[in-house]
């Protein structure tokens, strides 16, 4: 017995001598690294074959990007990668995808430690502010300048998003609206209703459908964002007007203590009260609570266009028919505008503050290529709404779905999400606390007391 | 005889590999840590020093107190249900018979399941909505009980106590169970014929014998419990509006979600010192009851 | 008669709560095993339904998109080295920490303590600093030493208290035979602690297999990955793969399945040995 035990140590020690050795010999593992590189990424193979055939130096750069498995985008970008290495034989890209979450993670624990890859997906608004004033990124003012055709073709939220002090660090790849009112037709029919026009309207629907079983409002709020950005966002706004929370959060005018903004707390705190969400709505997230509306079991969900290309795939047939997809109505008195929706600049790549000059033209011609026209109509081809107000699309491809959303871009302008508008302390401040008045362990009165004191 | 249990050259020599190794890799980067505790910092651009103020921030924060309160509960859950219940399991588990092993393996599964299972799985048993749980009480008549287990910020924390048992039990269990082989037979026998009963032989030979293995566990137990992250992360990231909230995921959230890189800093060591105190304190109340 | 009676009908009481409790226990397993046959659609409509029809070729799908034909084999050897250098390290030091008498005993069994008080995510940026010093980012060195560094503490309280409660007259003895230390610990004290070693062979290689930050930021090129890093190409952030995520854990289970199906016995058989020689 006590010899398996020896053996069992001695085999232990083998193992760390091989490890020991591994690392001693450098040329060996990189003989081996090549090898399973090879076998696993053709991509990398063809670079190096390449570079046997031409000896001219390659400009080489890291990309590290989150569009990878289940990510409405990871098929697009390696396509769209794919065709920039074909495109532009004479750059390197050392890719690495990282899932979204752990993305964030590992990308601040290397900024942290000074150390940055340089080309890295980035979120507009908070996420560029902080990069930017720590003087991590290099802007893309002049590629802007160079090309103005390619400027031009953006939707402005696109740009202005990445944009801090009057410089633009990236360019969105597509825009997400973040307040869709996606609504089960049949339903509505079956007892009788219209889509609400008024805040009367939408409680009156929603003892409707309460009575009768229905869930009225899918909302999964879990992760906290999701009645920010989906339904306050655009909550508040009917409220409180566009010019409001910006003037608010610059502390010129308006506070967060001014009576339309506890309003809007309130009508969020008495949807709740009344039963609007289904009950488990604290304790699922934005993806389970979907299965609610595609059984058919809520009459609506409010939700991002993120949520099209899943409902495209998962949804049953006889539901998606159904689907129709709308914005809040307008609120009596309310100073809003009842034709917006709240919309945000999806992310972006930006250039790491650190790379060379050749690193850095390869980079923006890398941004470009994944916004310019063709990128675009691949967008829409993975139902993603796109970042350009000049690119045509064929509307025979298109499924019925991305193209009721289309007509809603065309029809509602977009207003600020609250965490785009809001840095990311507040933003904090927000989900929590509207989880808390949701919940009633927080009173409207005092979120609009801490806000108006943290933006002091 | 005492010669050879103090040379000094093979403690040494025996002690340093892992003293060298815990000193890189553990030592060195945690009193780092520390030190980013002192500054103002994002995590991005120049560190500013500033002292006590993180610190004076945080202990003046009722969301992190909250938070701290939420540990202890569920230090207290597991020190006396993890421990307690594992410590029986192992007791009951430990003849070598076929049906004991198969036990032996579920009882330990749920340490293998992967914490998004854990956590999936759990809060669909909890849900308010379709949950199990609830329809379970309807149909038994008892429709009164039913509950948002996850969802309401009064019991949330005893729900996710129960969930943080059930995963770890298999975890003292098998430490107990090795520390059971250390029993003599000839001794439990011995009970056995005076004719004590199993209750006897439980507090008057199984416990004192191990009670180095159950002090050890308590410290792995309440180290483990001030740093719980990953279920609360997975079942309800903390909320709802920070009701199960944890120092963990309290730093977590300064640290990587809201730029306070700093801040983050003296929350871990805060945590650490907090937890360090927690454990002296049971070591000096274990170790006393060692002696009587 | 009716003490025997008694006797079973306690024995069958706990032998039923066993059960129910063992079912709690075994279900997710099991939930996993057929929720891994299912189709997305069908996982979202209904959660706990048995699948409709069996589509093993999620297994197929998992295997590729989690990598797992480099990442798996990763994982194998990352675990192995570090669990081996663990126990060594560990059992060297338990066993002074146990039996030796010296100043700093108590200080430095308290040192051990304070790796378990930190939470990971805080190490994070300190110890990828570190690596970047040591040169080792980007190398499996980085991830065993770490895992053998944050395995030491519970190796060494699981192994100290083991050993502590050898009786001192059995070490004696074979001193008084001429024994030589190097002897007694490699032919005694490890072959008697054959049960605490296979426990914490057990723990540090589940801690380690299940391991996700420090592999997310030390490793970057992807022959190098380990497989929990393959495991979050499922989970996306507006949708998630789970009928491919449950195909690749089912996986991923099997390695610390069978590890444990073997290593608990030896816990057990360590009962007849241990008495044999105390």
């Amino acid at each position: 017995m006590s010899k398996r035990i020896i053996s069992l140590v001695l085999m232990g020690c083998m193992l760390i001598a091989m490890v020991g050795c591994s690392s001693k010999s450098p040329e060996k593992k990189k003989e081996q690294e090549v090898v399973t590189n090879t076998k696993e990424d053709t991509n990398t193979a063809k670079t190096e074959s390449n570079k046997q055939e031409e000896p001219v130096e390659k400009v080489k750069f890291t990309l590290w990007h989150s569009f990878v498995g289940a990510d409405q985008r990871a098929e697009f970008m390696e396509k769209r990668l794919n065709d920039f290495r074909e495109a532009h034989p004479e750059y390197e890209i050392d890719e690495q995808k990282i899932p979204r979450d752990q993305y964030q993670t590992k990308l601040k624990t290397e900024a942290a430690a000074g150390e940055l890859p340089d080309a890295f997906v980035i979120w507009p608004n908070a996420m560029t502010k902080e990069f930017a004033s720590a003087s991590l990124l290099k802007d893309i003012n002049g590629h802007l300048e160079e090309n103005p055709e390619w400027r031009d073709s953006f939707v402005s939220r696109a740009l202005d998003e990445f944009t801090v002090d009057g410089k633009t660090y990236s360019a969105g790849l597509g825009v997400s609206i973040t307040s869709i009112v996606y609504y089960n037709k049949a339903l509505f029919e079956k007892y009788n209703l219209e889509y609400p026009n008024s805040y009367a309207e939408l409680l009156n629907v929603i003892t409707v459908f309460k009575e009768n079983g229905v869930i009225p409002i899918a909302l999964g709020n879990k992760a906290k964002w999701p009645a920010q950005s989906t339904i306050f966002s655009c909550l508040a706004n009917r409220e409180t007007g566009s010019e409001w929370l910006d003037s608010a959060l610059s502390g010129t005018g308006s506070k967060f203590t001014d009576p339309e903004f506890i309003t809007a707390l309130n009508k969020l705190k008495e949807l709740t009260d009344m039963g609007a969400f289904n009950k488990d709505y604290n304790t699922i997230d934005e993806v389970e609570v979907r299965s609610y509306f595609y059984k058919g079991e809520a009459a609506m969900m409010i939700g991002g266009s993120w949520i099209l290309p899943d409902m495209i795939k998962n949804a049953p047939e006889d539901i998606k028919a159904n689907i129709e997809m709308t914005v809040l109505p307008g609120f009596e008195g309310g100073k809003g505008d009842p034709n917006t929706m709240s919309g945000v600049s999806s992310t972006g790549i930006a250039i790491s503050a650190k790379a060379s000059p050749e690193q850095q033209a390869a980079i923006e011609e890398l941004i470009q290529f994944l916004t310019n026209e063709e990128s675009q109509k691949l967008y829409a081809v993975y139902n993603i709404p796109v970042s350009s107000k000049t690119v045509q699309i064929n509307e025979s491809e298109m499924d019925p779905l991305y193209k009721k959303m289309l007509d809603l871009i065309k029809k509602y302008p977009m207003v600020a999400v609250y965490d785009s508008a809001m840095n990311s302390e507040m933003t904090d401040i927000t989900n929590n606390g509207l989880q808390g008045i949701m919940i009633g362990s927080l009173t409207p009165e005092e979120l609009a007391e801490e806000l108006q004191k943290a933006v002091e | 005889m005492d010669l050879i249990f103090k040379n000094k050259k093979t403690i040494t020599l025996a002690l340093l590999p892992a003293l060298l190794i815990f000193f890189v890799i553990v030592f060195m980067p945690i009193m780092r840590s520390f030190v980013y505790g002192f500054y103002k910092w994002n995590g991005l651009g120049e560190p500013i020093y500033v002292g006590w103020k993180n610190f004076i921030d945080i202990l003046t924060d009722k969301i992190f107190w909250s938070a701290f309160k939420n540990n202890l509960f569920i230090v207290a859950a597991s020190v006396l249900g993890q421990i307690p219940i594992g410590l029986l399991i192992a007791i009951v588990l430990n003849k070598k018979l076929k049906s004991t092993s198969f036990f032996r393996t579920i009882f330990f599964l749920p340490m293998i399941l992967s914490t998004v299972v854990v956590g999936l799985l759990w809060s669909t048993i909890f849900n308010a909505q379709v949950g199990i749980l609830n329809q379970l009480l309807t149909k038994l008549g008892l429709e009164k009980l039913e509950q948002d287990w996850l969802g309401n910020p009064k019991i949330a924390m005893y729900t996710i106590s129960i969930v943080i048992i059930w995963q770890f039990v298999g975890f003292y269990m098998i430490i107990f169970l090795a520390a059971l082989q250390n029993i003599p037979i000839d001794i439990i026998e011995a009970a056995e014929i005076d004719g004590a009963g199993e209750l006897h032989k439980l507090f008057k030979i199984t416990i004192p014998m191990i009670w180095d293995t159950i002090m050890a566990a308590v410290v792995l137990c309440i180290a483990g419990s001030m740093r719980t992250f990953d279920l609360v992360f997975v079942m309800t990231k903390g909320g709802p509006a920070h009701a199960t909230e944890l120092m963990a995921t309290y730093m977590y959230n300064k640290t990587f979600e809201v730029y306070k890189y700093g801040y983050g800093s003296a929350v871990s060591l805060i945590i650490f010192i907090l937890s360090l105190s927690l454990i002296l304190i049971s070591r000096k109340v274990m170790s006393k009851r060692e002696d009587i | 008669m009716m003490y025997l009676n008694k006797k079973t009908i306690l024995k069958f009481i706990l032998f039923l709560i066993l059960c129910i409790a063992g079912f709690t226990t075994l279900y997710p397993l099991i939930w996993m095993a057929y929720t891994s046959l299912k189709t997305n659609p069908e996982i979202i409509m209904s959660t706990f339904a048995l699948p409709k029809s069996l589509h093993f070729e999620n297994y197929v799908n998992a295997w590729n998109t989690a990598n797992m034909d480099v990442y798996f084999f990763n994982s194998i050897f990352v675990c192995i080295a570090s669990v081996a250098l663990t126990i060594i390290v560990g059992a060297l030091a338990a066993f002074i920490l146990a039996k030796f008498q010296f100043r700093m005993k108590k200080f430095i069994y308290s040192l051990f303590i304070i790796g378990m008080l930190i939470p990971m995510q805080s190490v994070l940026v300190p110890l990828f600093i570190q690596m970047r010093t040591l040169r080792l980012l980007d190398n499996p060195l980085s991830l065993i030493l770490t895992y053998t560094a944050f395995g030491l503490p519970i190796t060494i309280f699981v192994l100290e208290s083991f050993i502590k409660s050898f009786p001192d007259s059995i070490i004696e003895a074979c001193v008084m035979d001429g024994g030589k230390i190097k002897h007694i610990f490699l032919e005694m004290i490890l072959p008697m602690s054959r049960p605490a070693i296979a426990t914490v062979i057990i723990l540090n290689f589940l801690n380690n297999w299940k391991e996700f930050s420090f592999a997310l930021i030390f490793m970057s090129s992807d022959s190098k990955k380990t497989l929990p890093l393959g495991l979050y190409n499922f989970i996306g952030a507006h949708s998630s793969n789970y009928a491919e995520l449950m195909a690749a854990m089912m996986i991923a289970s099997v390695p610390i399945i069978i590890l444990y199906l073997i290593l608990q016995e030896q816990i057990i058989n360590g009962m007849t040995a241990g008495a044999v020689k105390g």
